[in-house]
């Protein structure tokens, strides 16, 4: 199956700051990958790679197109919301409609009038008359219109609250998803989006340091909560996080026996929260 | 064709008080004005002609005959030139605000959007950058100035109107035939239009300067616009002692504006400006450099557009 992105050794340098330092990247239809990481980590500056909006050292193709240079009809195909503040304040609704039933030949209006129906939102509003909630509906019930085969999400959800969050993903999942698409999100909110992810990635300093299937990821990493007592013996099995819980420790192992591990105590598969700041803080203790 | 039309709209959207209601707010007062200045006028002509009859009853005899007399002598009548001169004023008013509008789209437009980040959604979608400076550009040279003639002209007609029914009706004055006057008006209709297109000749690269400014300012656009060209002039008379850089900019400033005045002699002298324009050898640079600027808004609309 061909690749939706394809980046191979993507670099990218901001003066001192290693923005992207040699990232690999293949994603195949029909995934929705989580983009994992701390801020100034490069998850935007890789965004904006896939999405042509910056330039940078090494190979990407989406769709089989470069994005740099072949922008414009990428963009027929591919959908972005950058940020939930980026809605133009003076546009009424009804000439956002206009405008992408206009500009853009995969846009279907009667889709988006659909969607705005289910909402408060009226058509004569300008987008300053709008909650934070509303306008992030409303971006959704545009881009969701949108026939494109790859979405970008980047921190698509930032200041909302749990209800319109909620709602969010489930309008994606529900409403858009399907088999022909394919989806990649970043977000601080790792919960919310953890079931409904098929592949991670973790991304500090520019790299990579987890990419991975989720079905996978259940395979590989195993999270042991022991009590206090066998505590050393679970050390001795080189967990890569360790963590306090009430009345003993929580901690995650990479590849581990997992019959030597239920010995110790309950075993499962931990969240992605947790294996993020494992993780994230991998290799710094020993630094 | 219909996405190129859709973006224009999109301009239209945005900027609709300073392109759509100014024009009609403009001609409204414009219009206010001419009616209301007739009202006094009268009572200060009638005045006059009553303290006149009553000073001379004997040798009074009606206003229409005294102005009769002196057109006999002296060459009162109206002409259909003098029409054209009085709409071709009324006609600058609107010119000068529209000019004023322009200024502060051009520096503004592609800055905007980029101090609210709104350029992100712009850019998602499928519209190359190279259209939408174009467009940019369409919608203040043409787009604009469509609703600033149609705003004009209605001024105008009713300026014709104003002026022929108070002369012609009231006070008898031999006004020009109706042939000559819409012969007038449509004289002037067209060298509004032509004298436009010449004023954007000259004007296209202040235009594109705003422009580029516009996209390349972190701050403030209008500071860029107009401290860059001023510091380089203010360097060269330091340095160098001349003023060349100023000279240039005036001299494109006032040709531009002499070539819209060209508009007071009809069309037949609009196009013997146009020649004179043609062979201008500064017209030519100012194009050329026109074009090299829009390349450069396009770079930097790709490739240096946050803030």
């Amino acid at each position: 199956m061909q690749p939706v992105i394809k980046a191979r050794s993507l670099r990218k340098i901001y003066g001192n700051n290693k923005a992207l330092d040699g990232v690999d990247l293949d994603l195949l239809p029909g995934r929705i990958l989580g983009l994992i990481g701390p801020n100034g980590a490069g998850k935007t500056t890789l965004l904006k790679s896939i999405l042509g909006l910056a330039p940078v050292d090494g190979d990407i193709s989406v769709l089989g197109m470069d994005p740099r240079r072949q922008r414009t009809q990428l963009l027929e195909q591919v959908s972005f919301i950058a940020d939930t503040a980026i809605l133009p304040r003076w546009l009424k609704v009804k000439q956002a409609l206009e405008y992408l039933a206009g500009v853009h030949p995969r846009f279907d209006k009667n889709r988006a009038q659909v969607f705005l129906q289910r909402t408060q939102i009226q058509m004569d509003s300008t987008v300053r008359q709008l909650s934070k909630g509303m306008l992030t509906q409303l971006h959704l019930a545009l881009i969701m219109a949108i026939d494109s085969k790859l979405l970008v999400l980047d921190e698509p959800t930032l200041g909302l609250d749990i209800l319109y969050r909620k709602q969010f993903y489930s309008a994606l999942l529900e409403d858009y998803f399907d088999e022909g698409k394919t989806i990649l999100i970043t977000t601080h909110q790792v919960e919310e989006i953890e079931n409904l992810l098929t592949d991670v990635v973790f991304i500090k300093n520019g790299r990579f340091n987890l990419n991975i299937a989720m079905d996978e990821l259940h395979s590989r990493y195993t999270e042991l909560r022991v009590t206090d007592e066998h505590v050393p013996q679970a050390q001795a099995l080189n967990p890569i996080h360790s963590r306090p819980m009430l009345g003993g420790r929580a901690m995650i192992f990479e590849s581990a026996d997992r019959a030597a591990l239920r010995a110790l105590g309950e075993i499962k598969t931990p969240g992605l929260a947790d294996l993020f700041v494992a993780k994230m803080q991998e290799g710094a203790s020993h630094a | 064709m219909h996405k190129l039309l859709i973006q224009l709209k999109r301009e239209f959207w945005e900027c609709r008080s300073s392109f759509v209601k100014t024009p009609m707010v403009t001609a409204g007062i414009l219009m206010g004005l001419l009616l209301l200045g007739v009202v006094p006028w009268h009572s200060k002509i009638s005045g006059v002609m009553q303290q006149h009859k009553e000073a001379n009853p004997l040798e009074f005899k009606m206003g229409s005959q005294v102005f009769n007399e002196l057109g006999q002598q002296q060459s009162i009548t109206t002409e259909a030139g003098y029409l054209v001169h009085g709409l071709a004023t009324v006609y600058t008013v609107f010119a000068i605000i529209l000019l004023l509008v322009l200024m502060f789209y051009f520096v503004d437009t592609l800055y905007s959007d980029r101090r609210d980040q709104s350029i992100l959604f712009w850019k998602s979608m499928p519209v190359s950058e190279h259209s939408t400076i174009l467009t940019k550009l369409a919608a203040g040279i043409a787009g604009a100035p469509l609703f600033y003639a149609v705003a004009a002209l209605a001024t105008g007609a009713l300026f014709l109107a104003v002026f022929l029914f108070y002369a012609g009706f009231l006070w008898n004055i031999p006004v020009p035939g109706m042939g000559a006057t819409v012969l007038a008006f449509f004289k002037s209709s067209l060298g509004l239009v032509l004298g436009w297109w010449l004023l954007v000749l000259w004007y296209l690269p202040l235009f594109c300067w705003l422009l580029i400014s516009s996209a390349f300012a972190r701050k403030s656009p209008f500071l860029l616009a107009l401290g860059a060209p001023l510091a380089v002039a203010v360097l060269e008379k330091w340095v160098l002692g001349s003023h060349n850089i100023f000279s240039i900019i005036k001299n494109q400033i006032v040709a531009g504006f002499y070539n819209f005045q060209v508009l007071l002699h009809g069309p037949g002298a609009v196009f013997e400006q146009l020649g004179s324009t043609l062979a201008s050898f500064q017209l030519w640079i100012g194009l050329l450099l026109s074009a090299a600027l829009l390349a450069g808004c396009t770079w930097l609309r790709k490739n240096r557009w946050e803030i």
